[in-house]
This record gives C-alpha cells, sequence and structure tokens, in this order.
C-alpha cells in the first residue's frame, strides 16, 4: 500500500474542513478590506472598517445588546440546565425519559414556529422589548445542550462521593457544594461558553423577538446582509467573532479528552 | 448499638433485604457473608442512612434513626470505592468531617493529622488519590471515617481492591485498632476467609435473609443448613 | 441520598421555562392556525390584531393545500431536504472517516476544525459564502444548508465510527478483502444506525431551511419556513403564517415517526 493511499481518507477530510471554512476566511478577509465595496483585499489590509464600527453609537449599542443578552441567557440556561440535569441523574427513575424527550424537543422544533409562538406569547407580557425577553428565547434553545452537557459531566463523577460527605456530616446542598461542584468545573465552563455562542449567533429569534431597544448586533448585521452596501457589515461579524472564537476554542479546551483516574 | 427490625428493602419485584432483624452489641465486629447479589451492601446502606427502607426501623444507640439521613447518625462509612475526594488531598479528605462539624483550623488539622498517623500515614498527607497507592487510599478512607469519632464504623468490601500483600497487613492492623479503640463495627464481604479471620461473628446472608448468624468456630462445627455449609466449603 | 422529592424540585426552572417558552408557543402557533384572518395587512402597527379573535376556521389550510404556490413550495422544500440530506451525509461519512483514520492529536484538530464555523455567527458565514459565490441562485442554497448541517452530521458519524475496532478491517483484509471489499462488507453496515441517526437530524433540520434560501436564494428558492417570516412579519397573515408553521411540524413529525419506525424494525 503506497503512503498517499494510507493518508486519503484523511486529506478528503481535510479538504471537507478546509472548503467548510473558506466562508469564514473570506468574511475575516473582506472585513480587512482598504476598498469602500465589498470585495477581497487587494494590496494592504486595514483596520478602518473595525475603526468605523467602534465609532458608530449604534453598532456599539448592539454589540452591547448582544454582549448583555448573551449574559443573561448563560446564567438562565446554566441555572435550568444544572438543576434539572441533578434532578434526573440523582433523583428518581421514573419519567426521566419523558423529560428529557421534552427538555430536547426544542432543539428539533422549527425555528420560524418557536420564534412565531414565542412573538405572540411575549407580545402580551410586560416583558416585550426588554433584553430579559430575548434572554429567556435564547435560553430555550440553549438549555437542551446546558443539560446535555452537564449531564454528562454529572455522569462522571462518583455519586458516591456525595454518600461519603453525607456520612461525615454534610447536608445534601454542602455534599454537593463539597464533594461534586468542584469536578464539574470543566462541563459548567464548558457548558456555559455553548450557551453564549448559542445567544450571539441566534438569528431567528433574534429578528422575531427584538424591538428597537433591543437591537443586537445579528438584527443590525441582517439588513446589510440582504441589501449588501459596506465591508462595515463585515466588520461587525468579526467584531462577533472575536467573542465566539475564544469561546469555541475554550470549549474546545475544557473538553479535551483527558486520562482516567484510577479509582 | 446498632439494631434493624423486620427490614424490607425492595428494588423491582424482588426483595434486596427481606423482613430482616439484627441486633449488634458495642465493641463487636460483625462480618455480613455473602454470595454478590444476596442484599449485604443494600443492608449496610440502610444502617447507613443511604438507603430509605421500604418497612421496618433502624435503632442506633437506642434510639428509632430510621428517618434520620446519613449526616444525623454520626456513623463512618468506607465504601468499596473509598469515594475519596479526589480534588481534597489526604489531609483534606480527613478534615472534611471535622469541617462540616464546625471544628476550627488548627484543632482540625491537628485531629486529622492523628488520625492519618493512627491508620499508619505520615509522609502522605499533602497528596491527592490519585498520586496514593490502592493501600495508601484505603488508609486515608478509614482515618477519614473514624477521625469524627462515630459511634460505629461501617465499611463495604474494604479489602476488596487490594492485592493480596497488602490485603492481609491492612487485614490485620484493622483488626488491632479496632481492638482498640473498641469500636462497633460492620463489614460486608464475599469473602468467607476474610471473614474468619476479622470478626467476632458472621451473618451469611442469601436472598435478603440472614440464614445464620454466629461466631465463626461455630458456624464451622454446625452450619444451620446446606447453604451456609457449601458458602463455608465445608462438607455436608 | 434519601429518594426524597427534595431533589425533584429541582425541575421546576426548567419546567417553568418550558411551559412558558416551548408548550404556550406551540399551542398559540395551533391556536392561530385555526382562527380567520384580520384583513388588516401590510402596515406594521403593533396595537391591532392580525387575526379576528374568536373565530375557528380553516381557510389558511384551505389556501395552502389549494394554490399551486404553496404546493410548489411545499414540493421545492421536501426536495431541497432530501438533496441537502444526502450531500450532508456524503459530505459528513468522508469527514468522518478521515477522523477515525487519524491519530488522537489528528482527531481533535479534525475535529475542532469541523466544528469551529458552529461557533461563529450564522451571518458571518453566510456574508462569506454570498461573497464567494457571487449571486443567489439555487446551488447557493444547497451549499450554504450543507455546511450549515455538516458538523453535526460529521459528529454524529464520527462518535459511531468510533464504536468500530479497526481490527476488524484488518483482519477483513488479511481474510483477501481488498480495502474498498472491506469498508462496504464490515465498517458501512456497522455505521448504517449512525448513519440513519445523523440522516433524522440532517432531513429534519433541513426541512426548516430559513436562512440559507432566504439570504443566498431567490424567491424560486423560498421554502415554508421563509415564507413563514414573510407572513408573520411583512404580509401580517399571522393564521396563515401559523398554518404553514402547523403544515411543517406535521411533515417533521411524519418524518420523524418513519424513520424511527425503520430504526425500530432494524433493531
Amino acid at each position: 500500500m503506497s503512503a498517499w493511499r494510507s493518508n486519503a481518507p484523511q486529506r478528503l477530510a481535510y479538504a471537507v474542513a478546509a472548503v467548510s471554512l473558506v466562508p469564514l476566511v473570506v468574511s475575516l478577509l473582506v472585513s480587512l478590506t482598504p476598498s469602500s465595496y465589498l470585495e477581497l483585499p487587494r494590496g494592504g489590509l486595514t483596520l478602518r472598517w473595525y475603526e468605523e464600527f467602534w465609532s458608530g453609537p449604534i453598532w456599539r449599542e448592539a454589540l452591547w445588546h448582544s454582549l448583555l443578552v448573551g449574559a443573561l441567557a448563560t446564567v438562565f440556561s446554566i441555572a435550568c440546565g444544572l438543576a434539572a440535569a441533578v434532578a434526573l441523574t440523582r433523583g428518581r427513575r421514573r419519567w426521566t425519559a419523558a423529560w428529557e424527550w421534552a427538555l430536547l424537543l426544542p432543539l428539533v422544533l422549527p425555528g420560524v414556529a418557536l420564534a412565531a409562538g414565542l412573538l405572540a406569547v411575549v407580545r402580551q407580557t410586560p416583558l416585550w422589548g426588554h433584553p430579559v425577553s430575548l434572554a429567556l428565547a435564547h435560553s430555550v434553545l440553549a438549555v437542551p445542550v446546558a443539560y446535555v452537557a452537564l449531564r454528562a459531566g454529572l455522569e462522571r463523577v462518583d455519586p458516591n462521593l456525595e454518600l461519603a460527605a453525607r456520612g461525615l456530616g454534610a447536608n445534601p446542598w454542602q455534599a454537593f457544594r463539597h464533594a461534586t461542584l468542584p469536578q464539574l468545573t470543566p462541563a459548567l465552563l464548558a457548558a456555559a461558553l455553548f450557551c453564549l455562542a448559542i445567544s450571539l449567533n441566534e438569528v431567528t429569534l433574534t429578528l422575531f423577538l427584538a424591538t428597537r431597544d433591543t437591537e443586537t448586533l445579528p438584527r443590525i448585521i441582517w439588513p446589510h446582509l440582504r441589501f449588501a452596501v459596506t465591508p462595515l457589515a463585515a466588520a461587525a461579524s468579526g467584531t462577533l467573532l472575536l467573542f465566539t472564537l475564544p469561546a469555541a476554542l475554550a470549549a474546545g479546551w475544557a473538553l479535551r479528552p483527558r486520562r482516567h483516574r484510577p479509582s | 448499638m446498632l439494631r434493624l427490625e423486620q427490614v424490607t428493602k425492595t428494588y423491582g419485584a424482588r426483595p434486596a433485604v427481606d423482613a430482616l432483624s439484627l441486633e449488634v452489641p458495642e465493641g463487636e465486629l460483625l462480618a455480613i457473608l455473602g454470595p454478590s447479589g444476596c442484599g449485604k451492601t443494600t443492608l449496610l446502606r440502610i444502617l447507613g442512612g443511604y438507603e430509605a427502607p421500604d418497612s421496618g426501623r433502624v435503632w442506633i444507640a437506642g434510639a428509632d434513626a430510621t428517618e434520620a439521613p446519613p449526616e444525623r447518625r454520626n456513623l463512618g462509612m468506607v465504601f468499596q470505592s473509598y469515594a475519596l475526594f479526589p480534588h481534597m488531598t489526604a489531609l483534606e479528605n480527613v478534615e472534611f468531617g471535622l469541617r462540616m462539624r464546625g471544628v476550627g483550623k488548627t484543632a482540625r488539622r491537628e485531629r486529622a493529622e492523628q488520625a492519618l498517623r493512627l491508620t499508619g500515614l505520615n509522609g502522605e498527607a499533602s497528596r491527592r488519590p490519585a498520586q496514593l497507592s490502592g493501600g495508601e487510599q484505603q488508609r486515608v478512607a478509614v482515618a477519614r471515617a473514624l477521625v469524627v469519632e462515630p459511634r460505629a464504623l461501617l465499611m463495604d468490601e474494604p479489602f476488596a481492591n487490594l492485592d493480596r500483600n497488602v490485603r492481609l497487613r491492612l487485614r490485620d492492623e484493622l483488626k488491632a485498632l479496632q481492638a482498640r479503640l473498641g469500636l462497633t463495627t460492620v463489614f460486608v464481604t464475599h469473602d468467607h476467609e476474610e471473614a474468619l479471620a476479622l470478626a467476632d461473628r458472621i451473618a451469611v446472608m442469601n436472598h435478603g435473609r440472614i440464614e445464620q448468624i454466629a461466631p465463626a468456630l461455630q458456624l464451622f462445627l454446625q452450619p444451620a443448613n446446606a447453604f451456609v455449609a457449601r458458602f463455608l466449603g465445608v462438607g455436608v | 441520598m434519601r429518594p426524597g422529592r427534595a431533589v425533584d424540585w429541582l425541575l421546576l426552572p426548567a419546567g417553568l421555562l418550558w411551559l412558558a417558552g416551548v408548550l404556550a408557543p406551540l399551542l398559540f402557533v395551533l391556536r392561530m392556525s385555526l382562527y380567520s384572518r384580520g384583513g388588516i395587512a401590510g402596515e406594521k402597527r403593533y396595537d391591532i390584531l392580525f387575526y379576528q379573535p374568536g373565530t375557528w376556521s380553516l381557510e389558511s389550510f384551505r389556501q395552502i393545500l389549494a394554490e399551486p404556490f404553496y404546493l410548489r413550495m411545499l414540493g421545492f422544500t421536501i426536495g431541497l431536504a432530501l438533496l441537502v440530506t444526502a450531500l450532508t451525509l456524503a459530505l459528513g461519512y468522508v469527514a468522518a472517516y478521515g477522523i477515525y483514520r487519524s491519530g488522537p492529536a489528528g482527531k481533535a484538530f479534525l475535529l475542532t476544525l469541523i466544528v469551529l464555523p458552529k461557533f461563529t455567527n450564522i451571518l458571518v458565514y453566510v456574508f462569506g459564502l454570498k461573497l464567494l459565490l457571487g449571486r443567489n441562485g439555487f446551488w447557493p442554497v444547497v451549499a450554504g444548508e450543507t455546511l450549515f448541517l455538516l458538523p453535526y452530521a460529521t459528529l454524529t458519524l464520527a462518535a459511531t465510527l468510533e464504536t468500530v475496532p479497526y481490527s476488524l478491517v484488518e483482519t477483513a483484509r488479511g481474510l483477501g478483502a481488498s480495502a474498498a471489499r472491506a469498508f462496504w462488507s464490515v465498517v458501512f453496515p456497522l455505521t448504517l444506525p449512525g448513519l440513519l441517526a445523523a440522516a433524522t437530524l440532517a432531513l429534519l433540520w433541513s426541512l426548516t431551511a430559513f436562512l440559507g434560501p432566504y439570504l443566498l436564494g431567490e424567491p424560486r428558492q423560498y421554502t415554508l419556513a421563509v415564507e413563514v417570516d414573510r407572513q408573520m412579519r411583512q404580509d401580517l397573515d399571522w393564521p396563515l403564517a401559523a398554518a404553514l408553521n402547523v403544515t411543517l411540524m406535521l411533515l417533521m413529525a411524519g418524518v420523524a415517526s418513519g424513520l424511527s419506525l425503520v430504526r425500530r424494525r432494524a433493531a
């Protein structure tokens, strides 16, 4: 067997990965173009569109809204996801399958159906037009992911540790806090970053639910994308990437395969 | 000291513990011996408060403790896997129970170091469980259970994860320690040799019931039935 | 631990969010699809209702099933989903097989590369795709939707491949099978469950294709989901939008139960 043949599967996989990354690279390059048109930079690169982005109050405010909503959604999702994961891994076994089915359902619902229904629901509450409503809507999509990540983390922690802590005089909360939680840190970090990335990247729900008071970055990029005008939208996209990319890498680090400790 | 009264615990269709009564007097070392799946671990967990019985009562030191959660029972427990907290050092593991009882930092440290010395550990206090050998881990688990001065000690297959030489040495040490402290102890095992070597009395369990409970010698000389005889390897 | 009821209370936050954020919206959509339409269209004024409260009517569903415009759209949505699913599975399998045959470091690196686009805003991605492909049309939509779904399919298939010991392939080769033969008769059959799982997800998600057709397509490539958005936010015919949503979800439920039947029969 020749060396090329044995490497063929990897080469093909790298080719697929490269193709899937090209749009991202193009998007970033365009944001660095000195030209006023959407085109790949010829000659030098410039940060002029990023400067323009940061000097525009609309864009800065949208970024702030995006980050605020992202932070709130992360807190909501982790709270709901962690509580549910503890209940379903440590509690009774009955109804667990039904609960999981319900918890994961939002993942397969059409985004436009959820968005349309949420629009109708939220409009009837005082939360309409408030960042919290957007954060709660993003949490609907982030809770399933947080739940799955945290359940996986909890399943790796020996349940006897909590029992041992109880036997040594800890109440249920102390036992969880001292015996389980410290070992859940990587899973918690990964889950939080997933939730943040989901919120920052969510477009459909945001389009439907955001109002003038809660314009977020995706909502401002949207018209630029449909009626493309300047590389400013590329710079806005690049800025979003600045926040989500470290999140992606950190999540990858937190979930890296580790050696099992002998028990 | 410990008393079970008509205790039943059912998982699914078959009872793991079936209307079982048992009394452990102060200072006794009792072995619960039986094949895997006979309900011996469930019995131990009911004593410790880690499982609630479906019916029956649990008495500790003359008081009804059936409803008491583990943290109110003040019993020491050594799990089969030791259940050492992997993110804490050996010393911090031993200190944990004292911390939960609000013992001050210096007193805590002193008592924990003393407990580690009692179980034969000296230089390993600042190591994490993953850096300790199986025998050392077991010593930490025993020290952690003893340091809070429990009313009784419960141990689930405490020697199962050790190789033979370590097992024999730790067995002798534990027997000596238990005799010195005069501590009521219940341990669960599937190894009749271990039970014979350690225990004052042995309870032979099968299908959630105690087939016979007696001192080791009597068990050998007068097995109550064919199951006990077969399990001890005595011809009938 | 005593199997206390206390731990069940921890389900409350997620349960409340589910009731308000999943069940209530779905019930709203269901009820909305059975209203008569409001007759106010085209104007964005949020103090008026875009339906007639208290009415029960099947007119929106009748419209969807009677107008060739919507029947064509339904057909296009299904056809697009099938094509995108096929392409996603093919590319995903290629990527997953490369991951399978890599060392530990290579596995992690390839996985990171494949998953990276999912951590960037989909608009950033579409932006690049748009520039790359020049103008909107059918193939840009197919490319976009395939690339959106590729990471999920790859992850699912890579996880399944990990369960196939490579020694099986070596055994087959040792017994005289060619590389291709060893793959088709050993590896491929063992990955069928994963392939079915990946196909289910890809099919369900591509049926709801919204951003790809909207941003990369011409009106001829608009799917049901795009029409939902148009009716919700531009034409303000909420009953029709809701009926389109219900149609879409019924279609998905049909696909999901059909495929789970296949899975059960295979098992």
